[in-house]
């Protein structure tokens, strides 16, 4: 795909910024979109003046966040989904692989069974110490032996960790039903009902490990030539990794505490997204980080339309969208390479 | 940690009691002691063989029962009600207590035995029991396999509301007063409870025709919250000279996945009365800061009542039993909205 692309960097600068359009376009009707119907005007309105109307509360307090949540969560699942399929060169890498997912899962099953948490603020710092204790655990145990913490070592221990952390949680779920009946709700992933307390929870983690991801890219690309020669051209592999393990802690981790677990944008985005850009990392990941939110945020507004007067939750609707685009993509072509 | 404790067992409760109202309760199956001969009652022995007609398929009684098991609140409620103390009753909540609370002087564990509904329900402690006759629940209901083996062990009666969703109280009180052969005193059962709920008018007059909520709090972001005409909160409320909030029963008129709402749609709770309540209080402390909850007309009003978890659970299920608990646990709400 890349090799023989037709542009170069101002084509791909081209392409980023309509998707910026887009993205800004999808968070307008994100936060003019709802179960509750209303007019642009209102909705306007409840930005430039503010008065103590039911519209208004429902834009500043509902859809609002809503809409950062799926913004931050979106950016940091797409940029995470790049950063790790191209660090454990695996394509089907995504949060579910290196055990973060597990990790906090696990963490927030702990605090609903034991500690009798019940409120999405409490969640979030569970859930993201969970993420960060098992990635910290995968890493170490990745990294004992000889060699390091390689790729494949990476995604084994993650893959191990992930396993063992699903019977945890499954034999807590079992004999608790009442855990159950709130993990489930945590477990399918959802933007609704999040306050600006949880934006604020999560984005300095977020915003630094995006940060980080962009600063990466450069020394990414030179490890897709292999270690050897990424070794040649002066790239720290030992160093590189450890960052990289980093800022995927930080993005997975913040979005799972801001979202729950949401499936297919970490592993279907950066695909999408080579297949525009090819293999570079410089854009692969910026790109990922726009399209992911605008792939989540639209899920999340037809969620909102298609059950009225309830709600689908966003991880159903991205499972859904997901899967076919994911099949269209690979029978369509070779998948554009890592 | 006591907080917890008594979150996770209100959030028991809640889930146990709403798991049944949900999922078409009707099986608590309770092998019961017969405290009094149950040939002795109204029915008389010439009541039976008698045939019950239920979502499972029918199935026929020979003599009046003395050993019942109960695998669903309203089965239990109607069979205590009748004055059989089931062999095993279905648990109330996985915590504490085992039983409803309406029944803490009734049943008590080992002499009846507390049966796990919500888990996979273990064939082998009912034939243990030996019970003559089983109330079925959901599970039993449409679990093949599951009624088979039940029905090998005694005559097992499934759920027996259309679409696979429990009868009314009534109704359940009725097929009791059948099987038990005791008809006579179903009715006069069936007649003391519609009393109960009509008197409430006779003692708050204002009360008649005021319009009424039931919300639960559910995933972040929904509510439950309905207007169904075959909901039986809402014929409970409806029985009490109370009808659904407009705003409901218009949603419920456009059809679409009703009986929950998005918190965008909380205008449409624009009833005269609220009954609310969640899984655990944390939650609903969270829900009652929120802005969108002062936004609610009787929050401004002040004529709602915030229930515990195992209060608003015990609603989705009206018994015959639980009519004076639960009257009793709306009374504030009732009383203010009925003197304005």
């Amino acid at each position: 795909m890349s090799r023989n692309h037709r542009g170069g960097a101002a084509w791909r600068g081209a392409a980023l910024l309509v998707a910026l359009v887009l993205l800004v376009l999808v968070c307008a009707l994100s936060v003019g979109l709802g179960a509750m119907d209303m007019s642009p005007a209102n909705v306007i309105s409840a930005f430039l003046s503010p008065d103590d109307s039911y519209s208004t509360l429902i834009v500043t307090s509902m859809r609002v966040p809503r809409t950062l949540v799926g913004l931050l969560a979106g950016a940091a699942l797409g940029a995470s989904g790049a950063l790790m399929q191209t660090m454990t060169r695996n394509p089907l890498a995504d949060p579910g692989l290196l055990g973060v997912n597990a990790g906090a899962a696990t963490a927030v099953v702990f605090a609903v069974a034991f500690l009798g948490m019940s409120s999405l603020s409490s969640y979030v710092w569970f859930s993201f110490a969970g993420a960060l204790a098992i990635s910290l655990l995968v890493y170490a145990v990745s990294s004992t032996g000889r060699g390091g913490a390689t790729p494949v070592r990476l995604a084994l221990a993650g893959t191990a960790v992930g396993v063992v952390l699903t019977s945890i949680i499954q034999a807590v779920l079992l004999v608790q039903p009442v855990t159950f009946e709130r993990y489930r709700f945590w477990a399918v992933g959802a933007l609704a009902g999040r306050d600006l307390a949880v934006v604020w929870q999560v984005v300095p983690f977020i915003v630094a490990g995006l940060v980080l991801a962009l600063f990466l890219a450069p020394s990414l690309n030179a490890m897709a030539l292999g270690e050897d020669s990424a070794r040649a051209l002066g790239v720290r592999l030992g160093r590189t990794r450890v960052f990289g393990a980093i800022a995927i802690t930080l993005l997975c981790g913040g979005a799972t505490a801001a979202a729950g677990p949401i499936g297919f944008v970490g592993l279907a985005v950066p695909h999408m997204v080579r297949f525009l850009t090819g293999p570079d990392q410089r854009w692969v990941i910026p790109y990922s980080m726009v399209v992911a939110p605008i792939l989540l945020l639209s899920a999340d507004i037809a969620g909102r339309l298609v059950a009225r007067p309830s709600e689908l939750e966003v991880g159903i609707v991205t499972a859904c969208l997901g899967a076919p685009v994911f099949m269209w993509l690979v029978r369509r072509r070779k998948v554009a390479k890592l | 940690m006591r907080g917890a404790r008594t979150a996770a067992l209100a959030v028991g409760a809640v889930v146990l009691a709403l798991t049944a109202a949900c999922g078409a309760s009707g099986g608590s199956a309770a092998p019961s002691q017969a405290t009094t001969d149950p040939s002795a009652g109204a029915g008389g022995a010439g009541a039976f063989p008698v045939t019950i007609h239920h979502a499972a398929g029918d199935t026929r009684i020979d003599k009046a029962p003395a050993r019942v098991v109960a695998l669903s609140t309203g089965w239990v409620d109607a069979t205590l009600e009748l004055g059989v103390v089931p062999v095993a009753a279905n648990r109330w909540s996985t915590t504490e207590p085992v039983f409803a609370p309406w029944n803490k002087d009734l049943l008590k564990a080992p002499e009846t035995a507390p049966i796990n509904t919500v888990a996979d329900i273990s064939v082998e402690e009912i034939a243990k029991l030996r019970p003559d006759v089983i109330f079925g629940s959901y599970q039993v209901t449409t679990n093949k396999n599951l009624y088979a083996a039940l029905s090998r062990i005694a005559p097992t009666i499934g759920i027996i509301g259309e679409n696979n969703q429990d009868g009314s109280w009534q109704e359940i009180l009725r097929t009791v007063g059948k099987v038990l052969g005791k008809s006579a005193e179903a009715e006069a059962a069936v007649s003391k409870g519609e009393a109960q709920l009509t008197g409430i008018t006779t003692t708050y007059p204002a009360l008649k025709g005021k319009t009424v909520e039931y919300v639960v709090l559910r995933q972040p972001g929904t509510v439950q919250a309905g207007a169904k005409a075959t909901d039986h909160l809402v014929r409970f409320f409806q029985a009490m000279g109370l009808e659904p909030a407009p705003g409901l029963v218009k949603l419920e008129e456009k059809g679409g996945e009703t009986g929950f709402l998005s918190y965008e749609q909380l205008d449409a709770l624009d009833g005269d009365l609220m009954f609310v309540g969640g899984f655990s209080d944390e939650e609903m402390a969270t829900f009652e800061k929120s802005e969108l909850f002062k936004k609610i007309p009787t929050v401004r009003d002040g004529t709602y009542l915030v229930l515990d978890a195992e209060k608003i659970g015990a609603m989705r299920t009206p018994t015959v039993r639980n009519i004076p608990y639960l009257i009793e646990a709306m009374k504030p709400a009732l009383e203010k909205a009925g003197s304005k």
